[in-house]
């Protein structure tokens, strides 16, 4: 019961405040949360940001869902892509080779920043989860064709990995064309998790239909322990016995919880923003997320997966079928040693030319997610409204990763002195369907949203060494 | 102020250019999805079910053809067989007893006594004397006393010894002279020296006497010893005043000679050289000077024994040799003739002489005894250089044939008894063969011997034979006629569900009779093949086989043992299957024996005899045990009422189907596929079926095969798969999509007929197989409305 209510208050710290990559907010001077994106952007004031109020956000970034792909209109009605009127290559056709489920969230425990004479700095405090699924497209088209032939579906992996972040960051003004940002981040590894399918396939022909899986799963981290026995199918013994010995009191799962605390790493932000034409042209370029975490020997686990089935028919001669399948989940032996996962690492690139006094911005940012099994990349561009010291609106648009034109981002952010109230999302669909009376997007495949209140320090400024080119407003 | 709002304005502008634009699908209803889908939308074959390969051997067995037998290459065929049937041979004694067997034998023995002529020595002379050195004048006169008066005298007295000699005598080596009285070891020679005239005056003296016979003389002095040498010697013997004579003696024991002994007598001329001396020491008184001292020498040398040297003496048999007789009993009737018999090694007869124990045993070793067996007995020495199996001589000493408490004889092995081209012929069962013994006896040239040993006046009675014995018969050679007759059926049952067709067999029948004769002669067999029909012969197909070597058996430590005689009957294209083997393979077409009316049985005649006009060994036993085994098989090739089903069906489906069909699935084009796979010649049919559960045939739904497919190939080797694919169609009354009918099925049969082929002449084989494999083919998918399932779900949950 104990450990539930652990789990209760960091559910909630995660729902109390979280904050995430938006791409919509990159150009946004007043909101901090561009520094994640590249530390070298400092917001225009220093800020602080408490748990629980400091923002909200969710990004679940997909490839192929979306209710435009998954269901189609026939005849005046609404049918599932397994209908029979739907060709299957018109399904098909909308779906990616591999298709990718992420999912991200930050929870910010606390960060704050602010501008000193020179530079401006900042910390942060923060849970991080990133979690990504890839699928085999095949697995739908043979669903709704099958025939006869190899259906391979090698490719699908779930990787999940979380950890705590303690950020220290500096933002150094070079002259005045240019701003270097720094990061540094040191990592205390939580939990990561692994599951790889190498092989997994059908073969079905006339005279046999046999399907094969071969995958391997690893795990570090905290709910983790490499004392179980080699061999086990009881993927419940890699856990810790803080989180499934019901029997333990509060003192001991604490006591194991923070023992097993030992897998660490390193990671570093670097960003650098140039800016050109008396500051109209501003172009930036961020690594963010560049490290790793090492996941300490003794809190790890490793198993593999085998399903083997067959099919060849009915024996007439003894009436039974011919076939058999066996599943199994058996955990490994993960030697005495730990492993290192690297961080998903971002390249954000960008390039923003302002009008009207840097009231009127456009920007264009390339945002590369490299995941453990993917790489995703999108480009957004954006118009973003600096209205007053107080008021930054943006509009934006994400091309590529299969996103239609009729989805927009939306940004809003209010900044006057003492407070920061932040509402944004990336992908706003224009096309509804509607269920019951509700509209529900029709080609939206992703979902970005975010919302927060912080409280700013100080006047709005920019940095010293901008102040002379920066027209004021 | 003014900036900020236009900076809204424009703002504003995009948002609506943006958003605007956004509207909301009116018919694009989420909550209106239709749960219609379709999975495997594309054409799929997916495996429906098999039969695994079924061999001919599994399917025929259930058939329950009788008689029914498979070859080791897997070929069938009806087989029959009959199990071994034994007849006995009477045989032959194989011992028999034989008495004492003698012969008596007369010998004429010679006169080996030597007769002598006796030498008489009797000599009387004058030993002179010499007075002081001058001859005393013949007057007599005194003489004082102390006078020495010596006297000396030497010559040789000349006597002959002559004998009469036997012819048989080649020397004489010792003559022993008759002692004078059995006190004494020889004759004597009597030396005696008179004093005469000199008596008178004696007065003292001694007088030496030396007596020198020849060489080889064997002397005893006075004292009955013997003396070194030939020369007797008495030295200085005193004698008294006034003794007249002194006397001297030696014996004569035996006298050595090499003389040759020519026409019978031996001369021994001999002479004793004799030397006498005296002094003495005279006495007063007078002496006659002519009545001078005087010697006297006597002897009688007469023959006593001699030691001599035989010649080859041969003791000449008189009259003929009787004979006796040996007797061979219970000779089997079948033989006609005995040419020979043989024994075994245990059969030794013992011959012996008796009648010549006085001889001494000295001399035995040196006589022999020289047997001549008869002419029909083959004898072998158990000692080597006794026997010569050439001669038939037996040539011992009468030592080794002299029978006594420690000696019995000499033994010989009696190989055989032999006779000549003809032999004889048995009279009642028996043969008597003459057994007479043809022997002299002799003494070995060089023999030495006392006569006295070899003396006997007599003639010599001998009694030469063979101990009683027991004769241990091996074989007999000879000529036998012998003829056995047996008489067998082999039924064959009723072989017409079969529809055997025979004029089409490439693989013909076989009969197979294999003869365990123990019978230690050859034989010959013949036999009649006769098809039955009921009682009534069928005449047209009656095989004769004749002169068909059957071998002898043999003999293992004296107990005969059985040789087989495997014999193969059947058609010139089965003779490479017996290549190699030890058969005797007869061409014959056993096809005809099943053409057109099969035959319920045949009955086997066959007749085994000897060649009486050969001769032969034959081993003799109490009896001999025959015994013959058969088998007839007739490889099995279908004819056209040949008629073999498989059938088989899966059931128990009946829930599987009534879920399916609760389902609302509806399928597209539906058909079943089916590879049958056939290596047997035979063509087969196939036929299936849906069936409820009490195994009907349903009616909403039943499977229908095409009829240009339905027709399964045969194999046209037998051995090669012919694969061939029947179409089925699954056929549904109402609507062709529903599964609905599906409700009613319980499960599947499926049936594979064979029927024969006219043309086809491949035999079946046990390792030909049928298989089958079912693919279901399914076009358009399988479609469900998930919508429907969930609500029935959930009603069947509440």
């Amino acid at each position: 019961m104990k450990r539930y209510l652990i789990l209760l208050v960091a559910t909630l710290t995660i729902w109390g405040a979280a904050t995430a990559q938006m791409r919509t907010a990159y150009f946004m001077e007043g909101s901090y949360f561009r520094t994640d994106m590249n530390p070298a952007l400092a917001p225009t004031r220093g800020y602080i940001a408490l748990p629980g109020i400091g923002g909200v956000g969710l990004n679940i970034n997909n490839n192929f869902l979306s209710v435009d792909n998954m269901l189609y209109k026939r005849d005046g009605q609404v049918v599932t892509f397994l209908n029979e009127q739907v060709s299957t290559e018109e399904f098909m056709k909308k779906m990616p080779k591999i298709g990718t489920l992420g999912v991200n969230a930050d929870v910010n425990f606390i960060s704050f920043g602010a501008h000193t004479k020179r530079l401006f700095w900042n910390f942060g405090l923060r849970l991080r989860s990133q979690s990504d699924v890839s699928i085999n497209s095949d697995m739908f088209s043979t669903l709704k064709s099958l025939g006869n032939g190899r259906h391979d579906f090698t490719g699908t992996s779930v990787n999940s990995l979380n950890y705590m972040e303690l950020g220290v960051g500096i933002a150094v003004p070079i002259k005045q064309i240019a701003t270097l940002g720094v990061r540094v981040k040191g990592l205390l590894g939580v939990a990561h998790a692994q599951a790889t399918l190498n092989s997994m396939y059908a073969n079905v022909d006339s005279r046999s239909v046999t399907g094969s899986v071969r995958g391997n799963l690893r795990a570090a981290g905290v709910p983790f322990h490499s004392n179980y026995e080699p061999g086990s199918e009881n993927i419940g013994d890699i856990l810790l016995p803080a989180f499934s010995n019901e029997s333990l009191s509060t003192g001991d799962v604490i006591k194991q919880v923070l023992g097993n605390m030992n897998s660490g790493g390193v990671a570093i932000d670097l960003g650098a923003e140039v800016r050109l034409l008396d500051d109209r042209l501003r172009v930036s370029l961020a690594v963010t997320d560049l490290g790793f975490i090492y996941w300490a020997k003794g809190t790890t686990a490793t198993g593999e997966m085998t399903a083997d089935f067959y099919y060849n028919g009915i024996n007439f001669d003894s009436g039974e079928a011919d076939a058999d399948g066996s599943f199994g989940m058996k955990l490994t032996d993960p030697g005495n040693k730990g492993y290192t996962t690297r961080l998903n690492c971002t390249l954000n690139a960008g390039v923003e030319y302002n009008i009207l006094n840097n009231h009127i911005a456009f920007g264009l940012l390339s945002h590369t997610e490299f995941r453990p099994s993917t790489v995703l990349t999108e480009l957004t561009a954006s118009v973003n409204f600096r209205i007053g010291r107080w008021l930054t609106t943006t509009l934006s648009h994400t091309f590529l990763n299969r996103n239609r034109p009729g989805i927009f981002g939306f940004a809003l952010n209010v900044h006057p002195t003492g407070v920061n109230l932040f509402l944004g999302a990336d992908f706003i669909g224009t096309q509804f369907a509607k269920y019951d009376n509700i509209p529900v997007p029709q080609y939206m495949k992703s979902i970005n949203v975010y919302a927060g209140l912080g409280f700013n320090l100080g006047r709005a400024k920019y940095m010293k060494s901008m102040q002379k080119n920066t027209k004021k407003h | 102020m003014k900036r900020n709002f236009r900076l809204i304005g424009c703002f504003v502008a995009f948002a609506i250019v943006a958003f605007g634009t956004s509207c909301v699908d009116e018919e694009f209803r989420i909550d209106e999805v239709s749960g219609e889908i379709t999975i495997a939308q594309g054409k799929t074959s997916l495996p429906l079910g098999y039969l695994p390969e079924k061999r001919l051997g599994d399917l025929i067995t259930a058939s329950s053809i009788q008689n029914l037998v498979v070859y080791q290459n897997g070929d069938y065929a009806l087989a029959f067989e009959g199990a071994p049937q034994e007849f006995n041979i009477s045989g032959m004694q194989t011992s028999f007893a034989i008495p004492q067997t003698t012969t008596q034998i007369t010998i004429d023995y010679p006169n080996f006594a030597i007769t002598e002529q006796s030498a008489v020595i009797n000599e009387d002379f004058n030993v002179g004397a010499i007075f002081n050195g001058a001859a005393i004048p013949n007057i007599a006169i005194p003489i004082p006393a102390g006078h020495e008066i010596t006297g000396l005298k030497e010559g040789s007295l000349d006597y002959d010894l002559s004998f009469n000699v036997p012819k048989q005598v080649e020397c004489i080596r010792k003559i022993f002279l008759k002692p004078d009285n059995e006190n004494v070891p020889g004759a004597s020679i009597r030396v005696k020296f008179n004093l005469n005239s000199l008596a008178s005056i004696n007065g003292g003296g001694k007088v030496s006497v030396r007596l020198e016979a020849p060489q080889g003389y064997e002397l005893y002095g006075e004292d009955l010893k013997p003396l070194s040498g030939n020369i007797y010697a008495i030295n200085d013997r005193t004698f008294a005043a006034g003794q007249r004579s002194v006397e001297f003696c030696a014996y004569i024991r035996s006298v050595e000679n090499n003389a040759t002994i020519e026409n019978g007598k031996l001369h021994l001329p001999s002479a004793l050289k004799y030397h006498i001396s005296y002094s003495m020491t005279t006495q007063a008184g007078t002496v006659t000077l002519s009545d001078a001292p005087s010697l006297t020498i006597n002897s009688h040398l007469r023959y006593d024994d001699a030691e001599i040297e035989l010649l080859s003496v041969d003791l000449n048999q008189v009259g003929a040799p009787i004979g006796k007789t040996i007797n061979v009993k219970n000779i089997p009737s079948e033989v006609k003739s005995v040419k020979g018999v043989n024994f075994t090694d245990q059969t030794v007869l013992c011959a012996y002489i008796d009648g010549l124990d006085w001889f001494p045993k000295s001399v035995s070793d040196k006589v022999f005894i020289e047997m001549t067996m008869p002419e029909y007995f083959e004898f072998e020495s158990l000692k080597p250089g006794i026997y010569d199996p050439t001669t038939r001589r037996l040539h011992a000493t009468l030592t080794d044939l002299q029978r006594s408490s420690t000696n019995k004889g000499i033994e010989l092995r009696l190989r055989s008894i032999s006779f000549n081209d003809d032999g004889l012929i048995p009279n009642d069962g028996d043969i008597e063969v003459d057994f007479t013994i043809d022997a002299k006896a002799g003494i070995a040239k060089g023999t030495r011997v006392r006569v006295s040993e070899i003396l006997y006046n007599k003639d010599i009675k001998l009694e030469a034979g063979i101990e009683k014995a027991e004769l241990y018969v091996e074989s007999i050679s000879g000529r036998i006629d012998y003829t056995y007759d047996e008489n067998m059926s082999i039924s064959l049952g009723d072989l017409s569900d079969l529809a055997l067709d025979v004029t089409k067999l490439d693989v013909s029948p076989v009969l197979r009779f294999t003869l365990n004769n123990e019978f230690t002669i050859p034989v010959v067999a013949s036999a009649r093949l006769t098809p039955m029909k009921g009682t009534t012969e069928q005449t047209n197909k009656i095989i004769s086989l004749n002169d068909i070597a059957i071998k002898a058996g043999v003999m293992e430590n004296g107990t005969p043992k059985s040789v087989a005689t495997n014999i193969i009957i059947a058609k010139a294209d089965r003779k490479a299957d017996f290549d190699g083997q030890d058969v005797i393979f007869i061409e014959e077409d056993l096809s005809k024996v099943f053409e057109g009316e099969i035959p319920d049985k045949v009955n086997i005649s066959f007749t085994v005899k000897t060649d009486p006009s050969q001769l032969y060994t034959f081993y003799a036993a109490p009896q001999f045990t025959e015994s013959y085994s058969y088998a007839i098989d007739i490889p099995l090739e279908f004819g056209a009422g040949l008629d073999l089903a498989y059938s088989d069906e899966a059931t128990g489906l009946q829930d599987t189907m009534k879920e399916l069909s609760d389902m609302n699935l509806r399928v597209g084009e539906v058909s079943i596929d089916a590879e049958i796979g056939n290596s047997s010649p035979l063509e087969l049919m196939l036929d299936a079926e849906f069936i409820d559960i009490e195994g009907n045939r349903t009616k909403d739904i039943q499977l229908e095969i095409d009829p240009a497919s339905a027709k399964i190939a045969g194999s046209p080797d037998g051995k090669s798969v012919k694969t061939s694919i029947v179409k089925i169609a699954i056929k549904r009354s109402g609507n062709n999509t529903s599964l609905e009918p599906l409700k009613k099925v319980d499960g599947i049969r499926f049936s594979l007929r064979a029927k024969s082929a006219a043309t086809s002449a491949v035999a079946l084989n046990t390792e030909q197989t049928i298989s089958a494999r079912l693919t279901l083919n399914v076009n358009g998918g399988v479609s469900v409305d998930i919508n429907e399932l969930i609500a029935d779900s959930e009603q069947e949950y509440e």
